[in-house]
Parts: C-alpha cells; sequence; structure tokens
C-alpha cells in the first residue's frame, strides 16, 4: 500500500513540475513545484511562516479547549434538567449545520472586530460535534451502568470520575479528532478576513495576502502548509493519541 | 432464627399490569434462599425492588438493623450480565470501586478467595466468562454485607464452569454465614445450593 | 487482481494528465466576456449594458455573431483570476491591483479609464477624531491587501510618519457591504475606508466621523477605476475598437442625459433616483476615459517594493492614447 502511494505523490508532483515549466499554464495559475519549494523555504526561514502556522493552532487548540469545558457544563445540566436538555438538542440541531462564515455578519454586529468574535466562531465550529459524541457516550454509559451505580452506592465523584469521564475517553479521542477538522476549517475562511485580531496573523490571512498580491506561489506554499498541518493533527496527533482503552 | 429481611406486602406493577402482586416472605440469616418460577414472573423485579433500583407501589421492607451497621451498600447484587464490569478497568480496579478505604491485603484477600489473585491486573476483555462473574462476586463481597443477591449469575456459563461456581458461593456463603437470596429458573441448581426454595407463580 | 489495480491505476493517471492539460483552454472567440464589480464607479458599464451601446457597435462593426456575456464579480483579484484562466475578456479594476498584475506576468493593459470616485476613511465612533488618536487594537476595513484603499492609505501613512506600512498589521479585508456592517455597531475600534454609496451610508450613522479622504492622501485627483483587457482582446481590433466607442459614448450619456442615465441606474442599483442623485452629484464623482495620476501610483509602489522595477519599462497603455 504505502509503495502505491509514495509512487502516485511522486507522479504528481513530477507532473505538476512539468507542466509548470513547459509554460502552457500561466505561472499566475499554476507555478513549476521548484518555484514553490522555494518560496516555501523563504517563508520559512526568512518570513514569519512558523509563528503564523503555529498561531493558527494555538488558536483553534484554545477553542477546542473552551469547547470541552463547555461541552462538560452542558452535559452535566443537560442531564440535570431535562428543559435544558431538551433546549440544548434544540440548539444543537439549528445551529450546528451553519458553517462558521456564515454566522460572520451576525458575529461582528455582537462582538465587532476582535480576538473574543474569532474564538466565537470557532468555539461554534468546535463545540457541536464533540458535545454531540460526548452527549451520545454519556446516555450510552448511563444506560449501561445505571444500575450498577445505584445498587453499589456510587458516590456523585466516582461515578463522574470513574464510570463517566473515564468511560468517555475513546469518544473524546475521537471527538477531539473532528472538532480539531471542523476548527481548522473554519479559522482558515475566518483568517481569510479577520486580518490580525490577536497579537498574530495565521497562515488564513497569509493564503489570502498573497493571493491579493499575486505571489502565487506563496499561495500554494501557504495551502501546503495548512495541508500539512491538518494531517498532522488528524491523521497522527489525535488518532495515535494513548487515550482511553479498547473496550 | 431471625429473619434478616422480612417483605410484607410488596406490590409492583409495570404500566397498570402488576408484576408482583402482594408479596409477602422472609429471608434468615446463613442460607441461600433460591426463588424460581417461569419467565416474566417477577423474580428479577423482586430483587430490583430490595436493592433499591426498582421502586414499589406498596408494601414494606423490614431490615434488621445490623445490616446497615458500617455497611454502606446493604444489598450488593450480582447481576447476570457480565458486562457491569467496568472494560476500562483491571480486576482489582473493579473491586476497588465499590469499596472505600479497603486495604490492599483484604483486596488480595478477597481476590484470592474467588481465586483471581493471580489475574487481578488484567482486564475484563481478557477474562473468561466464569472469571468474569467471580470478578461480580468479589466487587460484592467486597461490601463486606451480611447479604446477597444474585440474579441467575451462572445462567450463562456452561455446566463444568457453573458447578465450579456454585461450590464456590457456598463455600463463601459458610464461611461469612451470609443470606444469599439467589434467583434461578435451573431446579437442579436450585436444589444443589438452596437451602428453601421458594416459587413464584 | 493485480491486473485490476493496475489498470484502475492507469486510469488515475489518465485523469491527472487530462485535468491538468484541461486548466489551459482556448476557445474560437463567439463570445465576449464582460465583467464589473458593485458600485457607482462602474455606472458607465451599466449604461452599456441597458442602453445596448455595446451591442449596437458590435453589430456595426460587422460582428453580430459575438454574443456578450456580462458578469458581476466580488473582488478585483476575482476578476484577476477570471482573465488569467481566460474566463474573462475586458474588466474594470482599480490602478494599484492593475499595476500588480502586470508585475506579476499579466498580459493586460489599460483601455480606458472609467470614472474618478470619491473615497473616505470613516470612524465609527466620535472617540476617534483622528488618524493619529487611533491605537494597535484598531482594525481598518478595506476590501483586500494591494487594494487601492489600502494603496492610499499607505501613501498616506508615508506622508506622514515616513512609514507605509505603519498600518499593514491593523487591516481586515471586507466587502464593502459587510464593511458597512461591522461600522453599524459603533465600535470604538474599527475604520472603514470605503465609496459611494456606502461612504454615505456611513456618515449618516450617529457618531461617524471622516478622518480622511482619498485625494488628501494621494494630493490630488486620481482615476479610480481603468477597463483591461488581455492581449487576445487588442489584437482583435473590430471588437476592441467596438468596446471603446460604446464606452465613450456610455460617459457621454450619463453627462448629457442625466435624468435618463439617473432613471436606468436606480433601477441596476435599487436605489432610490433621490438618493443616487445625490451620490452622483458629489463633486469628486467624475466619469471620464481619462486616466490620472498613473505615474504616481507607479512609482510609490514601486518605492516602497510592492512591485519591482521591471514595470518601470513595461508599456501599460493599449495604444498610445491617454495621458
Amino acid at each position: 500500500m504505502n509503495k502505491a502511494r509514495i509512487f502516485f505523490i511522486l507522479f504528481i508532483l513530477t507532473a505538476w513540475e512539468i507542466m509548470g515549466q513547459s509554460g502552457l499554464i500561466h505561472a499566475g495559475i499554476l507555478p513549476p513545484f521548484s518555484d514553490v519549494v522555494k518560496r516555501f523555504g523563504e517563508m520559512l526561514f526568512y518570513e514569519k511562516l512558523i509563528q503564523t502556522t503555529l498561531y493558527s493552532i494555538f488558536m483553534v487548540l484554545l477553542a477546542m479547549g473552551l469547547s470541552v469545558i463547555i461541552t462538560v457544563v452542558l452535559i452535566i445540566l443537560g442531564r440535570k434538567y431535562k428543559w435544558v436538555g431538551t433546549n440544548i438538542e434544540l440548539l444543537h440541531s439549528i445551529v450546528s449545520p451553519l458553517p462558521g462564515i456564515a454566522i460572520l455578519p451576525l458575529v461582528i454586529l455582537w462582538f465587532g472586530i476582535n480576538v473574543e468574535a474569532m474564538l466565537f466562531i470557532l468555539v461554534h465550529a468546535t463545540l457541536w460535534p464533540m458535545w454531540r459524541q460526548l452527549a451520545l457516550a454519556v446516555d450510552r454509559l448511563h444506560k449501561q451502568y445505571n444500575r450498577l451505580e445505584t445498587v453499589f452506592h456510587l458516590s456523585k465523584f466516582k461515578r463522574f470520575f470513574h464510570i463517566y469521564v473515564q468511560g468517555s475517553l475513546l469518544d473524546l479521542k475521537s471527538a477531539l479528532s473532528v472538532s480539531w477538522s471542523r476548527g481548522w476549517r473554519a479559522l482558515i475562511s475566518v483568517e481569510m478576513i479577520f486580518g490580525m485580531v490577536g497579537n498574530q496573523t495565521g497562515l488564513g490571512w497569509l493564503i489570502y495576502e498573497r493571493r491579493m498580491y499575486m505571489d502565487t506561489e506563496g499561495l500554494y506554499a501557504g495551502l501546503i502548509a495548512i495541508g500539512l498541518c491538518g494531517v498532522f493533527f488528524e491523521a497522527l496527533v489525535f488518532t495515535k493519541l494513548k487515550l482511553g482503552r479498547v473496550s | 432464627m431471625k429473619p434478616i429481611l422480612k417483605i410484607r406486602g410488596l406490590t409492583k406493577s409495570f404500566e397498570e399490569i402488576p408484576v408482583i402482586h402482594n408479596l409477602s416472605l422472609d429471608v434468615f440469616e446463613d442460607e441461600i434462599l433460591c426463588i424460581m418460577g417461569p419467565s416474566g414472573v417477577g423474580k428479577s423485579t423482586l430483587l430490583n425492588c430490595i436493592a433499591g433500583i426498582t421502586p414499589f407501589e406498596s408494601g414494606e421492607i423490614y431490615c434488621d438493623p445490623v445490616l446497615y451497621e458500617n455497611v454502606k451498600v446493604p444489598f450488593p447484587f450480582v447481576f447476570q450480565e457480565m458486562d457491569t464490569l467496568l472494560p476500562w478497568k483491571t480486576v482489582r480496579q473493579n473491586v476497588i470501586l465499590v469499596t472505600d478505604h479497603m486495604l490492599n491485603d483484604e483486596i488480595d484477600a478477597l481476590l484470592d478467595r474467588v481465586d483471581l489473585l493471580k489475574h487481578a491486573h488484567k482486564y475484563p476483555r481478557e477474562l473468561s466468562g466464569g472469571m468474569k462473574q467471580r470478578v461480580g462476586i468479589a466487587r460484592a463481597l467486597a461490601c463486606r454485607s451480611k447479604v446477597l443477591l444474585m440474579d441467575e449469575p451462572f445462567g450463562s456459563l456452561d455446566l463444568e464452569m457453573r458447578v465450579k461456581l456454585q461450590d464456590l458461593l457456598m463455600s463463601i456463603q459458610k464461611k461469612f454465614k451470609l443470606s444469599v437470596v439467589f434467583v434461578t429458573h435451573d431446579l437442579n441448581e436450585a436444589e444443589r445450593i438452596g437451602n428453601r426454595i421458594i416459587k413464584l407463580a | 487482481m493485480k491486473t485490476n489495480n493496475r489498470l484502475s491505476f492507469a486510469l488515475i493517471m489518465i485523469v491527472v494528465v487530462l485535468l491538468l492539460l484541461g486548466c489551459s483552454n482556448d476557445t474560437e472567440k463567439e463570445t465576449l466576456i464582460i465583467a464589473d464589480q458593485f458600485g457607482l464607479a462602474y455606472a458607465p458599464i451599466e449604461i452599456m449594458k441597458n442602453q445596448g451601446f455595446l451591442r449596437e457597435a458590435l453589430d456595426g462593426a460587422g460582428l453580430s455573431t459575438v454574443t456578450i456575456e456580462w458578469k458581476r464579480l466580488g473582488n478585483t483579484t476575482a476578476i484577476r483570476e477570471a482573465m488569467l484562466s481566460e474566463d474573462l475578456d475586458i474588466g474594470f479594476v482599480g490602478i494599484p491591483p492593475f499595476l500588480i498584475g502586470v508585475d506579476n506576468g499579466m498580459d493586460w493593459r489599460i483601455i480606458s479609464g472609467i470614472s474618478q470616485t470619491p473615497s473616505a476613511l470613516i470612524a465609527s465612533s466620535k472617540a476617534v477624531d483622528s488618524l493619529e488618536a487611533i491605537d494597535d487594537s484598531t482594525r481598518i476595513i478595506v476590501p483586500q491587501p494591494g487594494s487601492i484603499q489600502h494603496i492610499l492609505l499607505s501613501m498616506y501613512a508615508k506622508r506622514m510618519y515616513g512609514d507605509s506600512k505603519k498600518y499593514d498589521h491593523q487591516l481586515v479585508a471586507m466587502s464593502h457591504p459587510d464593511g458597512y456592517t461591522a461600522m453599524r455597531t459603533g465600535a470604538s475600534n474599527t475604520l472603514h475606508f470605503t465609496t459611494p454609496p456606502f461612504m454615505q451610508q456611513e456618515m449618516k450613522l450617529e457618531n461617524a466621523t471622516v478622518l480622511l479622504d482619498g485625494e488628501t492622501c494621494f494630493g490630488g485627483p486620481f482615476t479610480f477605476i481603468v477597463g483591461i483587457c488581455p492581449e487576445r482582446i487588442y489584437d482583435n481590433p473590430k471588437i476592441y475598437t467596438a468596446f471603446k466607442n460604446a464606452l465613450e459614448k456610455s460617459i457621454e450619456f450619463i453627462g448629457t442625459y442625466p435624468e435618463d442615465a439617473l432613471e436606468v441606474l436606480s433601477e441596476s442599483y435599487d436605489y432610490s433616483e433621490a438618493d443616487l442623485k445625490a451620490y452622483m452629484d458629489h463633486p469628486q464623482m467624475i466619469y471620464e476615459t481619462d486616466v490620472r495620476g498613473l505615474d504616481a501610483f507607479v512609482s510609490f509602489m514601486v518605492e516602497e517594493e510592492i512591485l519591482s522595477d521591471s514595470i518601470l519599462n513595461s508599456d501599460l497603455y493599449w495604444g498610445s492614447d491617454n495621458e
């Protein structure tokens, strides 16, 4: 399998290089791969590619952290008060399908153009898939272990920590992976508009700017950076994470 | 002999259909009481009512105060299904879960009694059916109650394993002078282990 | 099994190659594709469309088989990219984005000027009464980096502070309508560099202050929008001339028949005639074919290294028309 994959990638890159060098396609649309690599190197060592990338990653991770906290609160409240639980379900079904970029005008009206607005959109993107998966997991755990909890008079803390938290770790792992991808995509599209809202600009703004200045090599380099991050986190970090145990 | 548990006039219905109707019975110290009857007659429901899992409409359950002395869980339960063991915890951790402040030595002794000391570090998925039920028993014993409720605990095991566990149960009951309420639909089993057999109809 | 794998592999390769080849397309010139953007600066194009001047001109040149396709695109970059992929023949853009395109190898050049337009940098709160009063947390909304609004701001910054990039890290890119929405929140940390009609709409907002106007930044009047096309259009003299004539006719029409123009435009833009009249009566709203200020833009952008030196040797007009 791996051999075929590598060969395929090499083939694509070679085709790209040949197409780019041939001049059949304008360099403003498809520059040769070697030029893109060169530009990537420039941006990496002389311009702020690393800082920009780290900043983008940081924003998504921050939003994910907030989402975990909010998820726990929502689940606890939702189980304690039935009407709260029903309304959260309703909210989820209405709001979850909306891409972050669609609610951007509303968010700007409420928050203005600042970090809070950006985080709000990112939390929206990362919260709902996480809440859904963990709420279902908690539901499942409750059904399975409710009798156990009752019969053995387990304390609130024991129930919370030993059954619900430890029991949902596997679900948390997959929820984190999904949240990350949603958040990363939302971030890039929002950054393209927001420019600099914190102390730094992110990868989204970077590719947007490159495109505006017709720095097509830079645009492709930025896209590669975005793709590499996506792969790194989705396929490696959140999949190989040592969390939870196979049940 | 003194009854450790007195049930009077217990009635429980599910959606207006009475499952248990005006049931009265006594459970005595130091005995294995087998409860038998056809499917759906309410054997499991009876255990659930005693354990406090299921609320009932009318009737009373009198417990001897000794049941509550220094005991947090007066009615530990051994379930029929084996999936009430937490899969992300080892045998030892599953037993510790239901206790507070049990010393390591005591836990070791308990696990040894059910012949699981060598497997204390294993996870449920590494255990056979019989071993899993033994964990269930150890867990129930860890509550140090005078009563033990068991709902067809050996029903899904093969004959050989069933006999082994019946012997184990009997030896434990004798040692600790427990009152075991044992639900089964297997007459052979009831006759083998039970001091008394009650048939619900 | 092995043959199946190889077969599908080969199939995928073929598809990939075809896709890459598909990137370049050439079609017989049967359709003329023209794109503008939203705003009063493009009014002559609306008139041209509505009054059928281009159709007339093409027919007159014996080109009645050529169909005209009118498009409206969201921003200048979209126009640039459409032209690159040959999905667009004639477009209308601001001078700075045009120059960036030339500098990066696009073969487009100016056909004619279209309009001068007023522009202003507006603050949404009385707390900010001058550019000096803003701080690092202030956001400046422009349509995109490298837009004429961005360049005008940079020119001002260079003149006042010696640093053209002073405000570069405070930019936010939004279309004019979205920028207007943002301004309505009245947040004290948002500025918007915009043009009619949004300019006038924002000035009506409570607490709005005008900090700067375009002409102050530039140091005089300048052409806001120019009409551009690639060489393949210029090499088709019948089409090129037909367009030029139609454009001149449209601009003339606005000057000679203002009430009729207002009627046509108020329908196209969905504004009331009264509002539209106010916008178009603005002294800086001038429709003309002259191109003003091109050299100043070029020298500034070369000096600030937004453009490379080589542009100084490039021809920016088709033929040798305006000065």
